[in-house]
């Protein structure tokens, strides 16, 4: 005998249309099904605007960053071929998103306010601007699970389970917790070799 | 549950450099991870609304468009990121009239 909740919980389940079918009709202009996919999915787009902004210094809001997310997603939507995850492409359009705002903020001008100690200032904005150049060109040369793995422990301070379920979840692939400890190891290795004289 | 933002780093492995660097970059985690978040569907229906009300062309979809944004299929006429910019069209964390 099935209880007359079970019923109603598998009715409002079967009527929650999947990401493919909203997908789908996104696509085709169907601003509503883009509604509840933009409310379905926009925890998940704050979770990675967040990470990404940490790990590309972008200190904007991230509210206005998920609106430029969804903007180009919505702009796709009618190239999507369904040949990854929509999770995948969402995490794709996020990289680029906070990225774009990095490289947007690099080509403008960086400004010492002229105080009485601008030259204190000059000297954090400089130290900031070397210390960014030298190691983020060290750390994106790095493999992808080896770069993940040291963002996710020394930007993001995870513990060692989670920054396996972390990297598993980035990467698509199963990531131990002895994978996630050797590949930290290995970019401990890298980083001192390249940089360990700075 | 212990913020781990708060726990000391542990950095003595890293080089100074790279330090400095992650050090900064808690900073930044720990200053979006303080910022407020829109509620889900508060932001999408905010969201839809700005898409309607927009002229076609700004944010306008481009069928040629490359649904990867990494460039499988045709070239794009027009990349979809030079339509936005980099300043969104309006901020949603203001709601409209």
């Amino acid at each position: 005998m099935v209880s007359d909740e079970v019923v109603t919980r598998n009715a409002r389940v079967e009527l929650e249309p999947s990401d493919a079918e909203l997908v789908s009709a996104a696509a085709t202009g169907d601003l509503r099904a883009f509604e509840q996919l933009v409310g379905r999915w926009q925890p998940m787009v704050v979770g990675l605007t967040r990470r990404a902004q940490a790990e590309h210094d972008v200190v904007s809001s991230t509210d206005d960053l998920a609106q430029q997310v969804w903007i180009k997603v919505w702009g796709g939507l009618p190239a999507f071929r369904f040949e990854c995850e929509f999770s995948t492409w969402l995490y794709r359009v996020v990289s680029t998103t906070v990225a774009n705002a990095r490289r947007a903020r690099g080509r403008r001008a960086v400004v010492v306010p002229f105080v009485d100690d601008s030259a204190a200032a000059a000297d954090d904005v400089s130290e900031d601007v070397l210390d960014g150049l030298l190691v983020r060109g060290a750390v994106e040369d790095l493999d992808e699970l080896v770069r993940c793995v040291f963002l996710n422990r020394v930007v993001h301070g995870l513990t060692w389970d989670e920054n396996a379920s972390a990297a598993s979840a980035a990467l698509g692939r199963h990531v131990s917790v002895w994978d996630a400890r050797s590949s930290y190891r290995s970019a401990l290795a890298t980083l001192q070799r390249q940089l360990g004289d700075q | 549950m212990t913020d781990r933002f708060d726990a000391p780093p542990s950095f003595d492995e890293l080089p100074p450099v790279v330090a400095r660097w992650a050090e900064r970059r808690r900073r930044v985690a720990r200053q979006v991870a303080e910022q407020p978040a829109t509620e889900p569907a508060v932001f999408a229906a905010r969201l839809v609304e700005q898409i309607a009300a927009a002229p076609a062309e700004p944010i306008g979809r481009d069928r040629n468009a490359c649904g990867s944004l990494g460039g499988h299929a045709a070239r794009p006429a027009r990349r979809l990121d030079a339509d936005v910019g980099d300043q969104p069209i309006m901020s949603l964390t203001t709601p409209s009239q």
